[in-house]
């Protein structure tokens, strides 16, 4: 069985780091997941998919020291809308087969979450999304997962090949091992253009404005008990 | 002169700080209170491969040279608080790890190495003894050789990791007329009979790291379990201080900076008589004294490791860094407590952690005292 993970880099929340990406922390969990299927016999590649410039390679590096077998970035500079991302990697599909494409139910910096729906739409492959656990059967014809609704729990099972995306509950990631980093940091990385997919940049929804969030109000010192239990009060009361 | 770590380098350097951030910081006040081990910590590690760094691939290690290892040591000491832990790691690392790929057959590191290295087995260095610390070559435990074995009697003290170890490297004496020509290392399972832990000894810091006495009673070792040949104990002892004294405290500059920047915020935000105490001179030298101290600590560790790397002495230099590093270590957590006024002596604010975990420095691998009598020995006095 071969498992495909598109895995995206996004801004390190740590500003004090020279690399300024890492791994979207939805898709290392689904990573995790297609690295323990091969390690448990259930799938036998994991090719990682990521989109973006050259400046995102190393947490595609760090997706290949954590265990996958190969890596393809499909060179976009500026950020794509989730409909042209979901083209890219039903074209990548296309082009390498697959059973699975397991990833992210979203990205933690742009929580779209959209790409995996479209491309399951765009494959006309079945979809199990925001899964927290995972059971493949032995012939790999099945997958039978566990997710998460509101207030009830749902096993649901799909034929293969199927889009799967990942809760972050699916699992918790290994830590990157050094060794492996090293060695992945000199190895092969394939590089592709989206023109040689047969995808166009598209902005079918352009973004209007970006508004920063406006600063928090400073706390407000109380002078006594007496009056924190007069202000919770006026929140309280019924 | 190149200063810049280069790419391969800064990318180990920030995995390893962002796993150490992410991973090894739950619940350390409450570990030091009650003096525990962080195992799972350890096994964590252990899967990022920091207790191999040195250790050829092939054995499981990360095969890294000794100033990527102190780039990379120091970013574990900034981003982790639990300096026992660490210093737990260290000593698995320089005193264990390091000797047996030096000086170890190919058998003992097939045999043991692949463990240290994935986390499976701990490792600790038995030297000292109730009666012989900095003095270490007079020590009084004894392997006799009896047909195929060795004998081990005696009892070793402040040997880190011992409650949690599955294998020391053991110092004793096997021809007392030889002097230090006369010392030994022999690899011991703590599993053997005749090896007793005694219950863990309780340290003022780095009390995440367990230490114990080890008393050997008519303890049998294997002759194959002997590390080096007959009478080499002292060389291999001396090699794994030299790598301990240059590379154990790499994680305390990490520290220091953590120190550094935590004070530096505090001395902006923390206002007194209308202003931050940040702009009064003497609060401002305390902190620009531990700048000071965390370049030179730092600068020193680099020189040291980038010898050991080019494969050149550095006897002079390790001592020096040693030295340098605990010295800065102490004092500047002594000053962190003193910008941080009463808020720095409590316990939640990890300031008297980190100076009681520091002061240990000043002690472990050879004394300050130590440390200046060979500086002063390689000096020609």
């Amino acid at each position: 069985m071969k498992v495909i993970v598109p895995c995206k880099s996004i801004r390190n929340p740590y500003t004090g780091l020279a690399s300024p990406f890492s791994l979207n922390p939805f898709d290392e969990v689904a990573l995790e997941e297609a690295v323990a299927w091969v390690e448990r016999g259930l799938a036998k590649e994991v090719l990682v998919v990521s989109i973006g410039a050259e400046e995102t390679e190393l947490p595609i590096r760090h997706a290949i020291a954590k265990g996958a077998t190969r890596a393809i970035r499909i060179d976009a500079g500026a950020p794509l809308e989730p409909l042209c991302i979901a083209r890219a990697l039903a074209a990548i599909v296309g082009k390498e087969g697959g059973d699975v494409l397991l990833m992210g139910k979203l990205s933690a910096d742009e929580d779209n979450g959209q790409v995996g729906p479209m491309v399951a739409g765009l494959l006309g492959w079945p979809q199990i999304t925001s899964v927290t656990a995972t059971s493949v059967d032995v012939a790999g014809v099945t997958v039978t997962c566990r997710r998460q609704a509101d207030g009830r729990e749902q096993l649901v099972q799909s034929c293969l090949p199927a889009v799967i995306t990942a809760d972050i509950r699916l699992n918790k990631p290994r830590p990157t091992n050094l060794l492996r980093l090293t060695r992945a940091l000199k190895g092969p990385l394939e590089v592709m253009s989206l023109e040689s997919l047969g995808v166009r940049p598209s902005c079918r929804s352009p973004l209007v404005k970006t508004v920063a969030r406006p600063p928090r109000k400073a706390p407000e010192r109380l002078v006594d008990v007496d009056a924190l239990f007069s202000r919770i009060g006026t929140h309280l009361s019924p | 002169m190149d200063f810049q770590w280069n790419g391969e380098q800064q990318a180990l350097r920030e995995s390893v700080e962002s796993f150490a951030r992410e991973k090894l910081n739950a619940e350390v006040i409450q570990r030091d209170r009650e003096g525990t081990f962080y195992r799972d910590g350890w096994s964590q590690c252990a899967q990022v491969g920091i207790q191999g760094l040195c250790v050829p691939a092939e054995f499981g290690g990360a095969a890294l040279d000794a100033l990527t290892v102190v780039g990379v040591l120091e970013r574990l000491g900034y981003a982790c608080k639990d300096n026992g832990l660490v210093f737990s790691i260290n000593a698995h690392m320089w005193t264990v790890c390091g000797p047996l790929v030096t000086f170890g057959t190919p058998e003992q590191r097939v045999r043991y190495l692949p463990g240290l290295c994935d986390g499976t087995l701990i490792g600790g260095n038995a030297m000292s003894e109730p009666n012989s610390g900095s003095d270490a070559y007079s020590m009084s435990t004894v392997a006799e050789r009896r047909n195929g074995s060795y004998i081990l009697n005696g009892c070793k003290t402040y040997v880190t990791n011992a409650p949690i170890a599955d294998v020391l490297v053991v110092f004793a004496v096997t021809d007392k007329a030889k002097g230090a020509n006369g010392i030994s290392a022999f690899l011991v399972e703590t599993k053997t009979p005749g090896v007793t832990v005694a219950a863990k000894l309780e340290k003022m810091g780095m009390r995440t790291s367990p230490m114990a006495q080890v008393y050997f009673d008519r303890c049998e070792i294997p002759a194959e379990n002997r590390l080096g040949r007959d009478g080499l104990g002292a060389m291999i002892f001396g090699e794994s201080m030299l790598w301990e004294r240059a590379c154990i405290l790499a994680s305390a500059v990490g520290s220091m900076e953590r120190l550094l920047e935590m004070t530096i915020r505090y001395a902006r935000e923390r206002r007194q008589f209308g202003s931050p105490i940040g702009s009064f001179q003497y609060v401002a030298g305390r902190i620009v004294d531990m700048k000071m101290r965390l370049e030179a600590s730092r600068h020193q560790l680099y020189h040291s490791a980038w010898l050991l790397s080019k494969g050149r002495n550095c006897f002079l230099e390790a001592a020096m860094t040693k030295l340098q590093v605990s010295e800065a270590w102490c004092r500047s957590c002594e000053d962190a407590i003193q910008v941080h006024g009463g808020s720095g002596y409590m316990v939640d604010y990890e300031l008297e952690r980190e100076l009681r975990d520091a002061v240990g420095s000043r002690l472990y691998s050879g004394t300050s005292e130590m440390q200046r009598n060979i500086i002063a020995s390689l000096l020609g006095l």
